[in-house]
């Protein structure tokens, strides 16, 4: 991450207090009052010190901020960071992270008392990404106000790194909601996988936490998940289709993805696999977990520019799911969950 | 100990301190007493109190406005006291503040008011007593603004609907304040103190002073004015608070008799039996030349005296007089004293009848007085005494040899007392030893309702105090026919041995004679013995006393009267002990003639003037240094790149990478080999830990430059 200088603004009680201060100095200058001048000089100490403080507070303080796996729009994101102080003897107290996206401050402070010289701690921050897709990660603002709330001085620290943000996920009861009715019957005889084990991984979003193995993530200090090999896994594909450039509605256009982002980490838990259709061509799991690569893709997803030749992606009798903005009769029809515009408009 | 502990010790202990450097100064006492009661409540029940008392705000309002609009009817056309009220004010709204539900805000505002407080003190008193609360206001305040801030932190740090449970846990919690930040939060309040000390002592100070503080008489000794009624210097004598103080060397304290230095004031002459005035009461304004800044008393000399030198310290009187020791010679002022003169605050009157001066206060404001003086001590040898004849101008039998109407028994008594023929000199002595002789020593006369106190003292009761033996001892000689007049002062002193100088009380506060002779002049007697019992209840706390009234002196010579001479002198003396290191005299060396204050004035201001701008200059170098170090790394040239670019109309938005805003640049203009060839550079020192020479950056950057501008003349318009 990139530090920037270190920049000082008054605070309005800094102001208020200069102003003070320099009535004080008139005002012992005017009558040679000497005790006027012992408190102007305890004022102007006080300034003084504010400077001199708040500057030693955030030198040689460095931030390193970590951030989840999977970071979901509209959703908070825990953001860890390891702020050492590097100074020999000197503490640093009273520090804010302050988040800025877009260049507007988010509300979402972090407080950190203090960090001793030579130490590192743990602040735990959050963030929300408004919107899917590629997004720098937000700058962070250092600053404190340190000793006296006379003086704010802060420290930019900008980033290049870039992340994905996966499309908002939609609660299974939003899902559900959509048809209940098909939903219900369909996912209701498919629950349950087999007993056999088949391997250990990390845990990711949607997994239940009934399958975590507990000895590995004690040795390992992150949660792992049992996988038990598949004894009679449906397999399923979710068609995504999207309108094109020229009638598409960003809004609804959102839904839709959010809604097939939602049953791509939902329908899993179920016990199905899953297959992604984007506009008619399959997306490719390419070395990563395929929810990733998925959501990534879903992530990035825009609409085509020209009208797309919509048609069933499968023949072999699997269950689809289509999603779509489109109208209903512009979409494949049974056997198939057609969540289309006009459902779309229903999700608030 | 809790963080909610912490702040409320602190805080409420911040307002207290406020409070009582008023209450110390005696003034308003009972406006004080009030806030300290409420701030004492407050810091009981904190957040119970407005729910305990729930007094609606439009009350409070109500009250406030009405408050004010006496208070300043009071200040303009009432009591006339601005100070006072302000204070009555202010108490007011600190206290509605504390009984009520507060804010941030609120806190602020409370702070700020009990800030008030302590400004009000230095305009109201400049004693010692100021110290303290000073000193503890400064350590309070570190600790409350510091955990004022601590607790605005935390609380902005949460979310709004999160605010009120966790903030009270937060604030209950024990962990937040250890023995680390206690430990930096002290330390932060010496260093308060030590820059507050270095700013006062180095601050400049300019004779500007149109408006002088107002300090009212803190002593009321009325013995000292043209009029002295019997009795008066004997109640005065009952107090041991400190009149005056006399530094002198430590020669002069061991050649000097202490006991028996009089510390002359001013004379009467006209006794009605009861009341001493004067006949001439006329005085002359005395102009001072404002470089001199002498006033030479004409006094005369005689062979044998002592000469000595010393500073008085004179404290506010109601009715200052000029005082000095023995026989006055000289009295030089400082430029402050002498510049209150010609603003006409002050202005200085001698009555040479009587060789008394006299401070005289246009505007009613009367100050501590500090000035240096010559004297004279001892008498002429006796036998210049003993040849002296009783032929006396006419003046002085006018004046000297009144006699108010005696009864006849003390017409008797006197006519009883045995004088030698030899000379008038003999005489006088003989009526003195007379005195001392037969009479003794008191201050409770009792002598209310007596018709005629010299009788009642002469006759009867054949006890008194100083005032009695003097004026027997003038209507003795006068009786005689020997010119004689009465005299008021000061007699003795202690000797404060951490200062070296003679603390001269009330209680040293004398009557005694003068004895006029055709050549001599006018000669001291005094038929007074030695009272040692009034100072003698503290003898136990002297040490103690002697301490206090040490750091007094001191307070008052190193703080309130500290002043621009006095700034020249302490860098004079840094400067002749430089040149003792440097061996560079040319520099410091002072002429006599040069040792003037023009010459010296402009040396602290010079000093004061070059370390400012030499550390202006610093920062801006520091500063500029800084931003190249910067600009060396990769960083710096990037961000010269984006200021490039924008310069040429292409802004970088926040949530843009590199790479992004090269395409974005490229997709309007075309591509940009430098400026690709740039982005790459960026990336690669920035993730790929390879570093690129100045050159290649400075080479990139400059053609951007020109294919910028080449865009920029192709471009077509719109």
């Amino acid at each position: 991450m990139k530090r920037g200088n270190f920049r000082i603004k008054i605070t309005r009680t800094g102001y208020f207090f200069i102003a003070l201060c320099l009535g004080v100095g008139i005002a012992g200058l005017n009558t040679g009052n000497n005790l006027l001048y012992l408190v102007f000089g305890s004022m102007l100490s006080f300034i003084i010190l504010s400077g001199l403080l708040s500057n030693n507070t955030l030198t040689k303080l460095t931030i390193i901020p970590f951030f989840p796996k999977r970071v979901f729009a509209k959703e908070p994101v825990s953001i860890h960071f390891d702020l050492k102080n590097q100074k020999k003897f000197f503490p640093s107290f009273a520090l804010t992270l302050i988040p800025i996206s877009n260049g507007m401050l988010d509300t979402e402070k972090t407080f950190v008392l203090k960090v001793l010289p030579q130490k590192t701690i743990l602040a735990i921050g959050h963030f929300c990404f408004p919107t899917r897709g590629l997004k720098k990660l937000p700058s962070y603002r250092i600053q404190t106000t340190y000793p006296f709330g006379l003086i704010r001085k802060y420290l930019m620290v900008d980033t290049t790194e870039e992340i994905i943000v996966y499309p908002a996920i939609l609660s299974t009861e939003s899902i559900f909601a959509l048809n209940y009715q098909y939903l219900g019957e369909y996912l209701s005889g498919q629950k349950g996988g087999s007993l056999n084990p088949y391997g250990i991984r990390d845990f990711v979003f949607g997994d239940s936490f009934r399958f975590v193995h507990w000895k590995t993530t004690a040795k390992q200090g992150k949660f792992k998940i049992k996988e038990f090999e598949h004894e009679k896994r449906m397999r399923v594909t979710i068609d995504v289709w999207l309108a094109p450039q020229k009638i598409s509605d960003p809004k609804l256009l959102e839904k839709a993805i959010s809604v097939a982002a939602s049953l791509l980490v939902h329908l899993p838990t179920y016990g199905f696999e899953i297959d992604l259709n984007l506009n008619g061509k399959p997306v490719d799991v390419s070395g990563r977990s395929y929810l990733d690569s998925y959501l990534s893709v879903l992530a990035l997803a825009n609409p085509p520019e020209h009208h797309q030749t919509i048609a069933r992606t499968t023949d072999d009798h699997r269950s689809i799911f289509v999603v779509s903005d489109l109208p209903r009769t512009a979409l494949p029809q049974a056997p198939s969950l057609v969540i289309s515009k006009e459902t779309l408009v229903s999700i608030q | 100990m809790k963080f909610e502990q912490y702040f409320k010790l602190s805080s409420s202990f911040l307002i207290f301190t406020g409070l009582y450097s008023i209450l110390i100064t005696g003034s308003y006492i009972g406006p004080t007493l009030l806030g300290i009661i409420i701030t004492g409540i407050h810091a009981l029940l904190w957040d119970r109190l407005p729910s305990i008392l729930p007094i609606p705000k439009w009350v409070w309002n109500t009250l406030a406005v009405l408050l004010f609009s006496y208070l300043f009817y009071d200040s303009f056309f009432g009591a006339l006291d601005l100070v006072g009220n302000g204070i009555h004010f202010v108490v007011y709204l600190q206290a509605v503040k504390l009984l009520s539900p507060k804010t941030n805000r609120d806190w602020i505002q409370i702070y700020a008011l009990s800030f008030l407080h302590l400004l009000a003190s230095t305009v109201i008193s400049s004693d010692i007593t100021f110290a303290l609360p000073f000193l503890v206001y400064i350590v309070l305040a570190t600790w409350t603004l510091t955990l004022f801030n601590i607790k605005i932190g935390l609380e902005e740090s949460l979310a709004p609907q999160k605010r009120g449970s966790m903030i009270r846990n937060l604030l209950r919690s024990k962990e937040l304040i250890t023995s680390r930040f206690l430990a930096v939060t002290s330390l932060l309040s010496i260093l308060v103190i030590v820059f507050t000390m270095i700013i006062f002592f180095s601050f400049p100070r300019l004779s500007m002073g149109q408006f002088l503080r107002r300090v009212e008489a803190r002593q009321k000794i009325s013995g000292f004015s043209e009029q002295v009624e019997l009795g008066t210097i004997g109640t005065i004598k009952t107090s041991d608070t400190i009149a005056m103080r006399v530094e002198l060397t430590p020669e002069a304290i061991a050649k000097i008799d202490i006991e028996h230095l009089y510390w002359r004031g001013t004379a009467t002459d006209f006794f009605d039996g009861r009341k001493w005035s004067q006949s001439e009461p006329d005085r002359q304004r005395i102009r001072l030349d404002p470089e001199a800044a002498i006033l030479d008393t004409n006094q005369s000399r005689f062979p044998g005296g002592q000469h000595f030198e010393y500073n008085v310290f004179l404290e506010a009187l109601s009715t200052p007089i000029l005082i000095g020791a023995d026989r006055l010679m000289r009295v030089t002022w400082e430029k402050p004293f002498v510049e209150r003169i010609f603003r006409g605050v002050l202005s200085l009157e001698r009555n040479d009848v009587y060789q008394s001066f006299h401070f005289v206060n246009s505007q009613n404001f009367v100050h501590d007085l500090t000035y240096r003086a010559e004297s004279m001590t001892g008498q002429p040898d006796l036998k210049q005494l003993r040849g002296e004849t009783d032929d006396y101008p006419f003046h002085i039998r006018s004046y000297y040899l009144q006699l108010p109407p005696l009864e006849p028994d003390v017409k008797k008594l006197l006519r009883e007392i045995k004088l030698p023929e030899s000379s008038v000199y003999d005489r006088a002595m003989a009526i003195q030893q007379f005195l001392e002789s037969n009479y003794s020593y008191t201050l409770d006369v009792k002598d209310i309702g007596v018709k005629d106190p010299l009788s009642f003292f002469l006759v009867e009761k054949k006890q008194g105090h100083c005032e009695y033996f003097s004026t027997a001892l003038v209507i003795a000689l006068r009786f005689f026919g020997i010119p004689a007049r009465n005299v008021v002062g000061f007699r003795g002193g202690e000797l404060n041995p951490y200062g070296r100088y003679i603390a001269v009380r009330q209680s040293d506060a004398h009557s005694w004679t003068e004895v006029f002779f055709p050549r001599s002049g006018w000669i001291r007697f005094d038929p007074s013995p030695l009272d040692h019992t009034v100072w003698a209840p503290q003898k136990r706390f002297k040490v103690f006393f002697q301490l206090i009234d040490y750091l007094r002196l001191r307070w008052n010579k190193y703080v309130i009267e500290y002043d621009l001479r006095a700034q020249a002198s302490i860098i004079e003396r840094m400067g002749k002990h430089l040149s003792k290191i440097t061996k560079d005299k040319k520099f410091y060396q002072t002429d006599e003639k040069d040792s003037s204050p023009s010459s010296l004035q402009k040396f602290p201001q010079f000093i004061f003037w070059s370390i400012i701008v030499g550390v202006a200059i610093l920062f801006l170098i520091l500063r500029t240094f800084h931003h190249r170090q910067n600009r060396r790394s990769f960083d710096g040239f990037y961000y010269r790149v984006l200021k490039l670019l924008s310069k040429n109309g292409y802004k970088k938005d926040s949530h843009q990478t590199a790479r992004e805003f090269t395409h974005s640049i490229e997709a309007k203009i075309g591509i940009l080999p430098s400026l690709t060839s740039l982005t790459s550079m960026y990336y690669e020192e920035r993730f790929g830990r390879k570093r690129h020479p100045l050159p290649t950056w400075q080479r990139h950057i400059f053609t951007l430059q020109k294919d910028l501008s080449k865009s920029k003349k192709t471009s077509p318009r719109n």
